[in-house]
């Protein structure tokens, strides 16, 4: 009968065997312009999950702070198509807030200077909108002469379309308007938005003369509410039958916070998915540059069997240095993922109406770190296990 | 004289996918301690398979191998690693260094693997011995093929292996090194008493171990003693 001797050797464990360790500092050292790739599809992989994740996450903290600036009141109440009821406006003067409204279409414009055209958004304005938040203008905007003569402020990146400068003329409708100022930021809008639709803003009380606003036109309606003793909910639920007769909506700072959280969640989801791709691509990298590594140390590891190393203590020797890597790896792309975060707002800040403020996110650091110890130690054993 | 390393009816069998290629056919033999043996034999006739059996680094089909009275296929691989580490030492045709350690961290790993004390001094005094004294710091790939072969000397030296196993230890070098490596490799052999068992093609280099093994087509044809001047 076939038996199996056993001898007895005594077991040290891979904490306590400094050859182990020796070895694997020493057979590494001269390997590591090799192990590059493996570093780098780690770096890569976990430097897109950390930016990305951090990204999101300081995203939704100044969705959270900025909500208000970017509603620019604590209630606003929309009407499409058609001007509020007068019941309604006696309704809402008991209130106690200060208000402002405001109307927004599109037309075209045309600047007299140039002859040019172009499709634009018109915002009418009366009141002292924005109550949260400004709107900025540029240096040698003349606020007054808005306020007084018949002038519009239009945004800047129109008046570099056409070549537009202060005091000249463009005609709305029937209508021309003296240019007092050039607008470089609204509430809620962005420079992407600026550039598919500019905005030419004048005072409500201009509007009419434009003769723009005849029956049936598109127009959108707003009242802003900033409501000085608070009690927006009591005020909602007084609104909430009031809305429903006349086919109004409203939105508060909650719900916009909501709905821009809402909406940059699928940004998040998709740039997620974009990280998620870079850390399979990592995978893979860390997968195939593991096995050649494995595959090179073969012959080391068979010389290394017949000098009398065991299964495990050979395995130890090229995991550790794997792992080394990993974390190597792993610290070097939350870094970059960090650096990243410096990087990203400004590529992304034409197309989002908030502005980001980078902040390292620790959690998104550590499990950028925990991500890339797994990858590696994943990836790697299975090719050293076949050593 | 008691025997370091027995062969019992030794048999290996690769099976190739469609038929059984019998690389070794009932080989048996006994090496008795400080003394030496070499196995001759064309290419091909199982001289190398036969070294890798009788040093653990393989099992047989059938047979056995006692080493230090141990029957090695009945350890674990890792159980045959431990003996090879406290018995055994190795000299290849082609060196076979760690290219990532310089000669002195090569010669250490032996001794490093058994533990214990002042093994760099040890190594030291080693490659001092083979006449690597200024090379010790170096990598492999700087040093000469016969500088290698007197690292790997020095490196299954260093555990003072009861049985030292080399395989066409001369192989690769050319002849006037061939003679410098050969002659180190007896002296060294001889100032510490470990049996020898050598595999070569050179009659001259085997007759120097006293004993010579003919291997052909995997059996052992000839088994002959020849007095050592």
């Amino acid at each position: 009968m076939d038996y199996i001797i056993k001898i007895k050797r005594e077991k040290v464990s891979v904490f306590k065997s400094k050859w182990i360790w020796k070895l694997a500092y020493k057979d590494a050292r001269k390997n590591f312009s090799r192990l590059f790739l493996f570093i780098s599809s780690i770096v890569i992989g976990i430097g897109a999950l950390v930016a990305i994740d951090s990204f999101n996450i300081n995203l939704q903290n100044d969705i959270n702070k900025q909500a208000k600036e970017l509603l620019g009141a604590d209630l606003v109440i929309n009407s499409r198509g058609k001007k509020f009821e007068k019941d309604f406006i006696s309704g809402l003067d008991s209130l106690n807030a200060e208000f402002a409204e405001d109307a927004r279409f599109a037309s075209m414009v045309f600047f007299s200077k140039t002859g040019g055209t172009r499709l634009i958004q018109v915002i009418a304005m009366e009141g002292d909108f924005p109550f949260y938040g400004e709107i900025a203008l540029s240096e040698d905007s003349d606020i007054e002469s808005f306020n007084s003569k018949k002038s519009v402020m239009i945004d800047e990146s129109l008046a570099i379309q056409y070549s537009v400068e202060i005091n000249d003329t463009i005609k709305l409708g029937k209508a021309s308007f003296l240019i007092s100022g050039f607008v470089t930021g609204f509430p809620g809008n962005t420079n992407i938005s600026a550039a598919f639709a500019p905005v030419v803003y004048l005072p409500l009380k201009r509007l009419e003369e434009t003769g723009l606003i005849q029956y049936g036109s598109r127009v959108s309606y707003n009242k802003y509410l900033k409501l000085i003793d608070g009690g927006l909910e009591e005020i909602k639920q007084a609104l909430n039958p009031e809305v429903k007769k006349y086919g109004y909506s409203y939105e508060t700072i909650e719900s916009r916070r909501e709905n821009l959280g809402q909406g940059f969640e699928n940004l998040y989801k998709f740039f997620n998915l974009l990280s998620f791709v870079a850390l399979i691509l990592g995978c893979i990298g860390v997968a195939s540059s593991v096995y050649i590594y494995v595959k090179e140390k073969k012959y080391a590891a068979a010389v290394l069997r017949c000098m009398g190393a065991s299964g495990w203590q050979i395995f130890y020797v090229f995991f550790i240095q794997i792992l080394t890597l990993g974390i190597l790896g792993s610290i070097l792309g939350v870094i970059h993922g960090i650096l990243l975060q410096y990087i990203l707002p400004l590529v992304v800040s034409d197309f989002i109406p908030i502005e980001v403020t980078p902040l390292i996110s620790w959690i998104s650091a550590f499990q950028g770190l925990l991500v890339g110890l797994i990858i590696s130690s994943l990836f790697s054993i299975l090719p050293l296990i076949n050593i | 004289m008691s025997s370091i390393l027995k062969v019992e009816r030794l048999s290996k069998v690769f099976n190739t996918g469609q038929k059984d290629l019998t690389v070794l056919h009932d080989i048996s033999f006994e090496v008795e301690e400080h003394t030496g043996l070499s196995i001759v034999g064309p290419s091909g006739s199982g001289k190398t398979t036969l070294l890798g059996l009788c040093a653990g680094l393989d099992q047989p089909t059938s047979g056995k191998v006692m080493l230090v009275d141990i029957e090695l296929n009945r350890l674990s691989e890792d159980d045959r690693a431990y003996v090879r580490n406290r018995n055994v030492g190795f000299v290849f045709q082609n060196f076979q260094l760690l290219p990532t350690l310089t000669a002195l961290e090569n010669v250490m790993i032996p001794l490093e693997l058994r533990g214990g004390n002042n093994i760099s001094t040890t190594a030291e005094h080693l490659l001092d011995r083979v006449g690597l004294t200024d090379r010790m710091h170096h990598y492999p790939s700087q040093l000469s093929g016969g500088e290698q072969q007197r690292v790997a000397i020095a490196r299954a030296f260093i555990t003072d292996p009861k049985i030292l196993f080399a395989d066409e230890p001369t192989g690769n070098l050319d002849e006037e090194t061939a003679k410098k490596v050969t002659d180190l490799l007896f002296e060294i052999n001889k100032e510490k008493g470990t049996t020898l068992v050598l595999v070569t093609h050179n009659i001259q280099l085997a007759e120097h171990t006293g004993r010579i093994l003919k291997l052909k087509g995997g059996q052992l044809i000839e088994d002959k003693s020849i007095s050592i001047d």
